[in-house]
């Protein structure tokens, strides 16, 4: 990270700010979205289960 | 009727004046070494004084003799018989003549104003013995004294409370003295000759050169004073002082300049490995020449330095340079305070990315399972 950032031109530095949180806002987003399929996967599978029981 | 010769009164008024402890005493007092007064030059000296203050009360041309009133010098001639060719008038008839009570008050009187006269030009002469040798110990020319404390107003050696060359001299004893010497010796930002301050004007024009030497007085008695130098300038007092600042400043800018530009930069790439928001001025050498100043203004660390405005650097008497330095400071604090934030941002996100991985990991296998459970649920049924 440190390389990268010394790649990066001085002025640089506060447009690489607002893109890494713009980047990390987009990810938390998908974690959200993942660990609810992942919910909806488990309520299946459970469901799934008891008809085969 | 008694009798004196000008020898006689010279034995009388030395024997009444001469205290030498109480001499060397005084000039104890008001911070003067002996060696600067030894006792023997000390004996000496008043008894050269003692001869002139005797010449001149034989000197019938001057109606006043030293520290006495008309009448007064009238009544001591009597007493001494000058007037009269050493026949000394008697003290009942000078009393019924002057209309007084006491003679003896007014002998007495004359000899604590010899001998107040005596201290005091025994304390301005080895003064000035103490203040040659100090010059001559940091070889420096006197009449640069008030230049540098101009240039270093009110820091180091050159403290607001020492600023007179007499007040500083006083201050410290000689070993003292020759520790501060060496200072003076070896420091890059005073001007101590000639030769410094010629390298040191180069970017003064010759207005402010004008005004700078013979405000401080650089030329001597060819110094013009201030009130010519406002005249031939055709302009207002306020404008000669500004341009004298400006002058100092210059100077300043130039001897701080070659002093510390390198020693700065070093300090700058230190800082930059490893800043820390702690950090005290002290240990940023870059800043000891206002280290102290900053110090008076409850000012210790580098984080409450950064946290104050240009303005209020310039309020509190930093310098130009100074203030450039520590505008550096703050460019390459706020790019590591950038560069720190980048760095959790980004490992931020690779947490969040390789969360993501384990969730889609997770998906992928229950998925499978979903699909593996249909098919055994579907395969069962039919076979039912």
């Amino acid at each position: 990270v440190v390389e990268k950032v010394k790649d990066v031109a001085d002025n640089n530095l506060e447009d690489m700010i607002y893109a890494l949180e713009h980047d990390i806002s987009v990810l938390e987003e998908k974690v959200v979205e993942k660990k609810q399929i992942v919910d909806y996967l488990k309520i299946i599978e459970e469901n799934l289960t008891d008809i085969e029981c | 009727m008694k009798y004196m010769t000008k020898e006689d009164v010279f034995l009388e008024i030395f024997e009444k004046t001469n205290r030498a402890d109480e001499f060397e005493e005084y000039l104890k007092s008001k911070g003067i070494d002996n060696i600067f007064m030894p006792r023997l030059k000390q004996d000496k000296f008043v008894y050269d004084k003692v001869r002139m203050v005797v010449d001149e009360l034989y000197n019938l041309d001057n109606n006043l003799s030293i520290c006495l009133s008309e009448r007064d010098t009238l009544i001591i001639r009597k007493l001494y018989g000058v007037m009269n060719s050493g026949w000394c008038e008697d003290s009942l008839n000078i009393r019924e003549e002057f209309n007084l009570k006491n003679i003896g008050i007014i002998k007495k009187g004359y000899f604590e104003r010899i001998r107040g006269i005596i201290k005091y030009s025994l304390e301005r002469t080895a003064y000035k013995k103490k203040e040659k040798y100090f010059f001559e110990q940091c070889d420096m020319d006197p009449k640069y004294w008030d230049l540098n404390c101009k240039l270093h107003n009110g820091k180091g050696l050159f403290s607001k409370k020492l600023f007179l060359i007499d007040t500083f001299v006083r201050e410290y004893s000689k070993e003292e003295l020759v520790e501060k010497t060496s200072d003076i010796r070896n420091s890059k930002t005073i001007i101590r000759n000639d030769e410094d301050f010629k390298k040191n004007i180069v970017r003064l024009s010759e207005k402010e050169l004008f005004v700078l030497e013979n405000s401080l007085k650089l030329n001597g008695d060819k110094s013009v004073p201030f009130i010519e130098i406002v005249e031939q300038l055709k302009t207002r007092p306020r404008n000669v002082m500004q341009i004298e600042e400006t002058a100092i400043l210059k100077i300043n800018y130039n001897l701080s300049n070659n002093k510390l530009k390198t020693e700065s930069e070093k300090v700058l790439q230190k800082l930059d490995k490893e800043f820390d928001d702690n950090i005290s001025i002290k240990e940023i050498k870059i800043l000891s020449l206002i280290e102290k100043l900053l110090e008076e203004y409850n000012i210790t660390t580098l984080s409450e330095l950064l946290k104050k405005s240009t303005e209020y650097l310039e309020n509190i008497g930093l310098t130009s340079f100074d203030i450039e330095n520590v505008n550096e400071l703050k460019k390459r604090y706020e790019r590591y305070i950038e560069e720190s934030i980048i760095f959790e941002l980004e490992t931020k996100k690779a947490q969040l990315l390789n969360e993501i991985n384990k969730l889609d990991l997770e998906i992928e296998m229950r998925n499978e399972r979903i699909n593996l459970l249909k098919s055994g649920g579907k395969s069962e049924g039919r076979s039912r």
